[in-house]
């Protein structure tokens, strides 16, 4: 039975930057699903990016009639992976968006699906350890289900650097040791990756899918 | 205060709320979501007022309300909204009262859809509503000049008795970018001794936008156009780039221009001398910018993601001295860099 990973995190943290990565890093070991579960806000979502993901051999769910509607529904195709031998990687919307995970709750119970909080520290609600637990708490009330890992986005959009991510690792830290959950993964931009060796296995590089490159 | 990331519908909150707006009706709709939201979540910690209108017809009267009562009052919406607001939105001006409308245009007519679009360049810069009226608008391009013009927006608003729009696109509402907050440079304001707050010891104020003597509204509209031409006078932005060799001059505002930013440094790079006029007031449109512009200048390309607005503004600039071309795409499309290089290359190799 593959994983079943859920991303959640208030919206700007980088869940779904992070949901492609990750897609990225586990394409081509088994089949491997991308639900793009953001039926609330309509920019900015991993379905953006499904022909790329396609291109390696990635499932990618989503409402494919209407791609850049916020149309609340939901394909049936998305029971169907939770319950089969898929690896899956739910990208859920931002804040409100984790209502709908209430939908999926006793598919994910049953799967222990693993679920992920990203978090970035340069973001106005989570700069500090109680605004990230705040919005643990919050995705959990919404989601009826518990948080099982942090993953670190510290970042200021191009003006990202390496001392970002450590100030948000020592934010994460504290978060972690008060909510009793690990930190999994710290994320870089690739540039940044030589200046960050002392994370060692936990540093995950990230390229960015979703910015309109065009826009300088 | 450090940098913070921001999505563009946050920051506009927050500039508001930094700029003194303790005051925010609304009513829901995409893509500008986040910033009832975001006021929402952080009007009560400042003792200010989030209130989720019936609709957006009760927004903009509430806004009407609470402008007269002398308060720094904001509302947001997307282009259908903004449709709705226009009454009220004419109210205000007529009664020379002062607030901050926020615009993210999504793809027009009618409902049209929910993806960037700036085809409300007419509604925002000739009026919108019924009646011989401007707004001032502001036009930014990234999420930092969106904040320092809000900031600002507020005082000019006060200073003008006049309603301030600032326009943005779905793209800047939602995408995310550092930013930081400074104080604006200050103006001089007067007090608001017209605002209803309680008639006290004083002759009591009233607003209204009602005048039944056809020659004194004859005289209100008159004073309100020498408003008009003193912002023409004295608060026109603009950016040029790249402009002091230039042989083609892009014109393009908010999230296109930064596109075609890029698409200069293509075509220099391809041997082709361009340069971009970025307005940043939309009104008063900057046509002072046109008179620094060098003699190398052959021919314009007006880009917006409509289908030809700002573009009449451009030519009535340029005066008919050099050709004014335009490309554009709408519905909710944005331009490529290769489409827009496509066309500049047409009109270089026409005039060569």
């Amino acid at each position: 039975m593959g994983r079943k990973i859920v991303i959640v995190g208030d919206y700007g943290s980088g869940k779904t930057e992070f949901s492609l990565n990750l897609a990225k890093t586990l394409a081509g070991q088994g089949k491997l699903v991308l639900v793009d579960l953001d039926i609330v806000n309509p920019y900015f979502r991993s379905r953006e990016a499904t022909e790329l993901l396609e291109s390696m051999g990635v499932e990618v769910v989503y409402n494919r009639d209407y791609r850049t509607a916020d149309l609340p529904a939901l394909s049936p195709r998305i029971d169907a992976v939770l319950s089969g031998p898929e690896t899956v990687i739910l990208d859920v919307g931002g804040d409100g968006g984790a209502v709908v995970l209430g939908r999926y709750r006793p598919l994910l119970l049953k799967q222990q699906a693993d679920i992920w909080l990203v978090v970035n520290c340069m973001r106005p609600f989570t700069a500090d350890p109680a605004g990230i637990i705040n919005a643990a708490r919050r995705s959990e009330g919404k989601a009826r289900l518990s948080i099982t890992a942090l993953i670190n986005n510290t970042n200021l959009g191009r003006e990202t650097q390496a001392d970002h991510l450590r100030h948000g690792a020592e934010i994460l830290a504290r978060a972690s040791a008060q909510m009793g959950v690990p930190v999994l993964f710290h994320c870089a931009r690739p540039h940044l990756i030589p200046h960050l060796r002392e994370f060692g296995d936990s540093l995950f590089a990230m390229e960015l899918s979703l910015f309109p490159a065009d826009i300088i | 205060m450090a940098k913070q990331l921001m999505k563009g519908n946050e920051a506009i909150g927050e500039a508001a709320i930094r700029a003194g707006c303790r005051y925010f009706f609304g009513y829901p709709i995409t893509p500008q979501n986040e910033v009832p939201e975001y006021m929402a979540r952080r009007l009560p910690e400042v003792g200010g007022v989030f209130l989720q209108a019936e609709s957006e017809v009760s927004a903009i009267n509430m806004v009407y309300g609470a402008a007269g009562a002398g308060a720094r009052v904001m509302t947001s919406s997307s282009s259908p909204g903004i449709s709705l607001k226009q009454e009220g939105i004419s109210y205000i001006a007529g009664s020379e009262l002062p607030c901050v409308i926020i615009n993210i245009i999504r793809g027009g007519p009618g409902l049209g859809g929910i993806q960037p679009a700036q085809s409300d360049y007419f509604q925002a810069t000739k009026g919108g509503g019924h009646g011989d009226y401007r707004l001032f608008v502001f036009a930014p391009a990234s999420v930092q000049e969106m904040v320092d013009l809000i900031m600002e927006a507020f005082d000019i608003a006060d200073y003008y008795r006049n309603p301030v729009m600032v326009l943005g696109d779905g793209t800047l509402g939602q995408m995310m970018e550092p930013v930081e907050f400074k104080e604006p440079k200050k103006r001089d304001l007067p007090p608001k001794d017209w605002a209803t707050t309680g008639a006290k010891g004083r002759k009591r104020n009233i607003i209204n936008s009602l005048s039944l003597v056809a020659e004194q509204l004859e005289e209100h509209n008159w004073k309100l156009q020498k408003k008009y031409q003193h912002m023409k006078e004295h608060e026109q932005r603009w950016e040029l780039y790249k402009c002091d060799d230039a042989e083609l001059v892009l014109a393009a505002f908010g999230t296109t221009a930064r596109i075609v930013k890029s698409v200069v440094n293509q075509l220099r790079e391809q041997g082709i001398k361009a340069g971009l006029l970025r307005p940043i007031t939309i009104f008063p449109f900057p046509d002072k910018a046109f008179a620094q512009l060098p003699d190398t200048v052959k021919a314009f390309l007006t880009v917006e993601m409509n289908t030809g607005q700002m573009v009449e503004d451009v030519r009535l600039a340029v005066n008919g001295k050099q050709p004014v071309h335009f490309f554009g795409r709408t519905g909710g499309i944005v331009p490529t860099p290769a489409e827009i290089i496509a066309k500049a290359k047409e009109i270089m190799g026409g005039v060569r």
